[in-house]
């Protein structure tokens, strides 16, 4: 339709154009004559095709559910397989996603939800969940669980894995639910390990433990250069970050939201950050290759020469790929500091609050994220959120992912609708300076990031008043 | 095809500058060389090993081999689909875009600088100043109001507002074949009304022959304007689908893990349509940088 | 009548005009021709030739900068209604850190970008004015770069400033340097943005070549004659004869530097640590990421007024160090 629109416009443009240049003469010229003609030909055949158009859309009896997703190219074949899927069963509905680029992908969203035109079923992270909540972009989808808002339509939520609801929860209401996620875990190298003679990690391990054998992998060469690094860390990723905190017992802000003070300094971040610090200043970290990008952009692991990686389940999919690397790779859960935790990475669904398809909404998405259709969410990215489908997964690697959900803590961004505006560039800052300068003080950097995203987070909550 | 009557020549202008004094002759040539040889070198280094990391195979990026070994020619057709990102789209719509503005640009900017030109009209003046106050405006000024008004017309996410705005003429391009008619004779064009040819005919028929070097030149920079136009595309393009080569090389900068060898052969192939622009038409890029200034 | 256009001097004229037009007391003017019979039909003519741009002008520059300036005492996201609030987005600014850092890393990226691009290009230009063979061929080279720009220039660039195997710390390994981590690190990414735009001067490089061609020959002539030795004359003849050239190339450099946004927008997304943020890379963000037009309206005005400041004050200065002759004061008109 927008196509069509944007065809009648640019008819219209060619004609007045056409129409400047032809009356720009003196006498009116045949040649302009036909070229005007011939875009007002083409006009008239756009126009009366957006008209056909129209018209069967109002005679149609299907209902076309969109779904706003930043999932694009290869990222959509598990959508058109579920969708398939879907369809066979549920003549009647149809679906159409609608990848948005991930450069804007909320801002993208936010625009379309405050013209009152955002697609049926909106695809959001854990970041900006409390938000989108806030703002009334989402149905609360309780009501609907046990049957009673379309009847018949039930969703049994004994089937997900522990703790992978909660990041769609707000206010006690669940208004979205899960696609895939990833906790954060230690990958390792068995070759590289067997070489320098270190014993493999085990669950059990301690960031002692951790610490002593990235310092044993780490190998020099006759010039004093490092030649393998202990460890590839997550750089100035905040969730990473945040992941290493909770196991120091760590929360990074209030859990009423109001402040970062007391909690994203305290002593148990501090020395989360002190030991990230000392790790790259040791030289047993590999330096962020490009700092500016998620993660920092290394690659030292995937090619040989970082024997252990604390990273989501993202990467495996092409580590496994590797031919050099396939059968040599180990992955534990986080070493243990006061507890054993971990950070949730989410992604999921719910239903837009001013669709006018809610009762079809709700059953796709409750088939998207049922045992019956979520089953390809999953592969070559996140991990599925459904227990009876990660009973099926043969891969040893997979087990390990899936039992980390049972050390998930809320993280910072439940607690907030703020945290992509106040929160999360302070820490990314502090990160960032922690890695970049040797001389730079982690307790300074962390009291002065908290004061700065106290001000900022204050800001916000003034401003939405 | 050019060279007939074209004022500005600048194998002819080398000549003259070949005999001429300039403010030194006592450099030595060899030192002269030596510093043009070397700086060359330089210069034209980056683009070399861009080439050289584009034909490595994956595991030999990091090695410290200069030479790929053995050459991995099929870098170039995994750059185009590696992301995700369909390049051959991208390519079409690039095309399009470019194509469209360097038409649009061409036929504006012609009748508009032809009146400035030639015409007489009250307010004349005042409305050449004001195009001449153009030239000092930033984008950004404007940035904002005018995305809101694409975004009235729904005209975000489709190639409107990346090719209307050239049928509206440029100020610069305006301002160059405006120079360039007032170097016309009179006599042609009267001779042509004579004949009974409209204003029209005359701007299109008789006066575009006679300045096609500076058209070329205007062509020559919309295009290559166009082609690496990064900013306008990324404001109002957020589909990929209608996503440009220089968006789809941006994208590839996001990507997760950096493939380097099918970055630098996808960045390579999106420079390749100016390369051979240029090369083709290398006078022309000159002569319009020479006397519009802009890039 | 026919006679050539002086390269380098058509792009100069627009700006010697304008800085007529700005300078007070004196008049803009151009040729007119006898009124006739037919004047009321030409002006229709002239009217609707014009048109195109006319329309264009309302609608792309006059009307969005009314607009923009309106927008920079509201608060609007695009959608939601108007709302009044008076001069709150400047007090803003005031307040706003990141306005500050934006400001300070353009004006600093300008405070070395701009001189060593006119030093090189102008020596570069110098050496390729010299009588010596294969001119075209060299200028070609250096000009390549610059029309490459983009987002694929960048990409190149960062390959090149990879800090571990990156050709720029290869090169620097290879004379016993160990290199910094360019652009991962806060105190370097910015210096190798302005490394990374050097290479792309070719277009102020090839506007002193004409320029240097525009000086005339019997200048160096009469000075040789004299006596004047190569230093004399390059002090005396050459760069007086330059200046003009010189305020041009200026002129339109700080103008485009201020307006700086694919590099660090490909290169750095305008880290780490904010030691990239130019102007235009936080502007966008307000604009397009965050949704407040209105702000961004605010930061644009202020833009708009730094680089019409600084314009301004070349211009100004103009008279006190750049040397126009009469011949082409003469020529200026028409």
């Amino acid at each position: 339709m927008a196509n069509k629109l944007a065809r009648l416009t640019f008819g219209l443009v060619a004609i007045f154009l056409c129409g400047l240049l032809a009356a720009c003469g003196d006498n009116t010229t045949t040649a302009s004559q036909t070229t005007a003609a011939a875009a007002s030909g083409a006009t008239t055949a756009a126009a009366a095709s957006g008209a056909t158009t129209a018209a069967a859309a109002a005679s149609g009896q299907t209902v076309t559910v969109r779904i706003g997703t930043g999932d694009s190219g290869d990222g959509l074949t598990p959508y058109n397989q579920t969708i398939e899927a879907f369809k066979k069963a549920n003549p009647g509905i149809e679906i159409k996603v609608e990848p948005v680029t991930d450069s804007d992908y909320y801002g993208s969203l936010l625009t379309q939800i405050a013209a009152g035109k955002a697609p049926d079923l909106i695809f959001i992270g854990d970041d900006e969940v409390a938000n989108f909540v806030k703002k009334g972009a989402y149905e609360d989808l309780t009501p609907y669980i046990n049957g009673t808002t379309v009847p018949g339509v039930k969703l049994d939520t004994g089937v997900f894995l522990p703790n992978v609801l909660q990041p769609g929860q707000q206010n006690g209401k669940q208004y979205l639910f899960p696609k895939d996620f990833s906790p954060v875990a230690l990958y390792y190298n068995k070759a590289l390990f067997k070489a320098a003679g270190v014993a493999e990690p085990t669950d059990n391990w301690t960031w002692d433990d951790f610490k002593n054998a990235a310092q044993k992998l780490t190998v020099k060469d006759a010039s004093g250069k490092v030649s393998q690094y202990g460890v590839q860390m997550t750089a100035a990723w905040q969730r990473g970050f945040e992941a290493l905190a909770f196991t120091q017992g760590a929360t990074l802000i209030a859990q009423d939201g109001s402040k970062y003070s007391g909690y994203l300094d305290s002593d148990a971040s501090v020395k989360t950050l002190q030991f990230v610090a000392d790790l790259y200043r040791n030289g047993a970290a590999a330096p962020p290759s490009d700092i500016n990008k998620w993660k920092g952009g290394n690659d030292n692991f995937a090619n040989g020469t970082a024997a252990m990686m604390l990273d989501g389940r993202w990467p495996q999919a092409n580590l496994l790929k590797n031919p050099k690397l396939a059968d040599q790779i180990g992955l534990v859960g986080l070493p243990k500091g006061a507890a054993k935790a971990n950070a949730i990475n989410w992604g999921g669904f719910g239903i837009y609050s001013q669709s006018k398809n809610k009762a079809a909404a709700w059953k796709v998405l409750s088939f998207f994220v049922s045992p019956d259709g979520g089953g390809q969410f999953f592969k070559d990215w996140g991990l599925t959120p459904l227990q009876p489908i990660a009973a099926k997964s043969t891969s040893s690697l997979d087990k390990v992912w899936t039992a980390q959900a049972d050390y998930f803590k809320p993280i910072t961004a439940n607690f907030t609708p703020y945290w992509n505006s106040a929160g999360s560039k302070e820490l990314g800052d502090a990160l960032t300076k922690v890695i970049t300068d040797p001389k730079a003080d982690p307790a300074a950097v962390l009291k002065d990031a908290a004061a700065k995203a106290d001000k900022a987070l204050k800001d916000k909550i003034d401003s939405s008043k | 095809m050019f060279s007939k009557g074209s004022s500005f020549d600048t194998d002819n202008i080398q000549a003259i500058s070949w005999k001429q004094q300039t403010w030194s002759k006592n450099l030595p040539q060899i030192l002269i060389y030596l510093i043009l040889v070397v700086g060359s070198v330089l210069y034209i280094f980056p683009l070399i090993w861009m080439v050289l990391t584009s034909l490595k195979p994956g595991y030999q990026v990091f090695s410290p081999d200069l030479l790929p070994n053995p050459a991995e020619w099929n870098n170039y057709p995994r750059s185009l689909t590696y992301t995700g990102l369909d390049f051959g789209k991208l390519y079409l719509n690039s095309i399009v875009i470019t194509v469209a503005n360097v038409i649009g640009t061409l036929l504006s900017s012609t009748i508009v600088g032809y009146g400035f030109a030639r015409l007489q009209a009250p307010g004349k003046k005042f409305w050449f100043v004001l195009l001449l106050a153009t030239l000092m405006i930033p984008f950004p000024v404007t940035m904002v109001p005018t995305f809101a008004l694409f975004n009235w017309l729904g005209w975000i996410d489709t190639l409107l507002p990346v090719t209307i705005p050239a049928f509206f003429g440029n100020a610069f391009n305006i301002f160059l074949l405006r120079q360039f008619f007032l170097t016309v004779p009179i006599e042609l064009e009267e001779a042509a009304r004579i004949d009974g040819a409209n204003t029209f005919q005359i701007v299109y028929r008789v006066m575009a022959p006679l300045v096609l070097p500076a058209l070329a030149a205007v062509a020559v920079l919309t295009f290559q304007n166009t082609w690496n136009d990064y900013l306008t595309p990324q404001i109002y393009i957020r589909d990929q689908s209608l996503y440009t080569v220089a968006q789809g090389i941006r994208f590839l900068r996001g990507s997760l893990n950096p493939q380097w060898e099918l970055m630098m052969a996808a960045a390579l192939m999106a420079m390749l349509p100016v390369v051979i622009l240029f090369l083709l038409a290398q006078r022309f890029f000159i002569e319009g940088i020479t006397l519009t200034g802009i890039k | 009548m026919h006679k050539p256009l002086l390269l380098g001097q058509a792009g100069g004229i627009s700006f010697l005009k304008l800085s007529r037009f700005l300078k007070p007391g004196i008049t803009f003017n151009t040729s007119s021709r006898p009124p006739s019979s037919l004047r009321r039909k030409e002006s229709l003519v002239f009217y609707l030739c014009i048109s195109p741009w006319l329309i264009g002008f309302f609608l792309f520059t006059a009307g969005p900068m009314l607009a923009s300036f309106f927008l920079s005492f509201t608060r609007w996201d695009y959608f939601s209604p108007i709302s009044w609030i008076g001069a709150r987005n400047y007090e803003r600014m005031l307040d706003d850190e990141l306005f500050w850092t934006a400001l300070r890393v353009t004006f600093t990226f300008a405070a070395f970008y701009v001189p060593l691009s006119q030093l090189i290009s102008l020596g570069v230009a110098l050496l390729l004015s010299q009588k010596i063979k294969g001119v075209s061929f060299f200028r070609g080279i250096f000009y390549l770069p610059a029309i490459l720009s983009g987002t694929a220039y960048v990409v190149l660039w960062v390959w090149l400033f990879e800090p571990d195997r990156g050709l720029v710390n290869n090169l620097l390994s290879w004379l016993g340097i160990k290199g910094p981590r360019w652009l991962s690190d806060p105190n370097t990414a910015l210096p190798a943005l302005v490394i990374m735009s050097l290479w792309g001067m070719g277009s102020s490089l090839i506007i002193y070549i004409a320029g240097l061609k525009n000086i005339p020959p019997s200048l160096y002539e009469a000075a040789a004659l004299d006596g004047a030795n190569s230093v004399a004359r390059f002090f005396y003849i050459t760069i007086p004869m330059l200046t003009p050239t010189i305020f041009f190339n200026l002129v339109l450099v700080l103008i485009q530097t201020f307006q700086s946004y694919t590099t660090a927008a490909v290169a750095t997304g305008g880290g780490p640590l904010d030691s990239t943020l130019f102007y235009l890379v936080y502007l966008y963000r307000r604009a397009f990421q965050n949704q407040e037009a209105g702000y961004a309206s605010a930061l644009a005005w202020i833009l708009f007024l730094i680089i019409l400041a600084f314009t301004l004050l070349v211009v100004r200065s103009s008279s006190a160090w750049v040397y126009y002759d009469s011949q082409r004061g003469g020529k200026d008109e028409k």
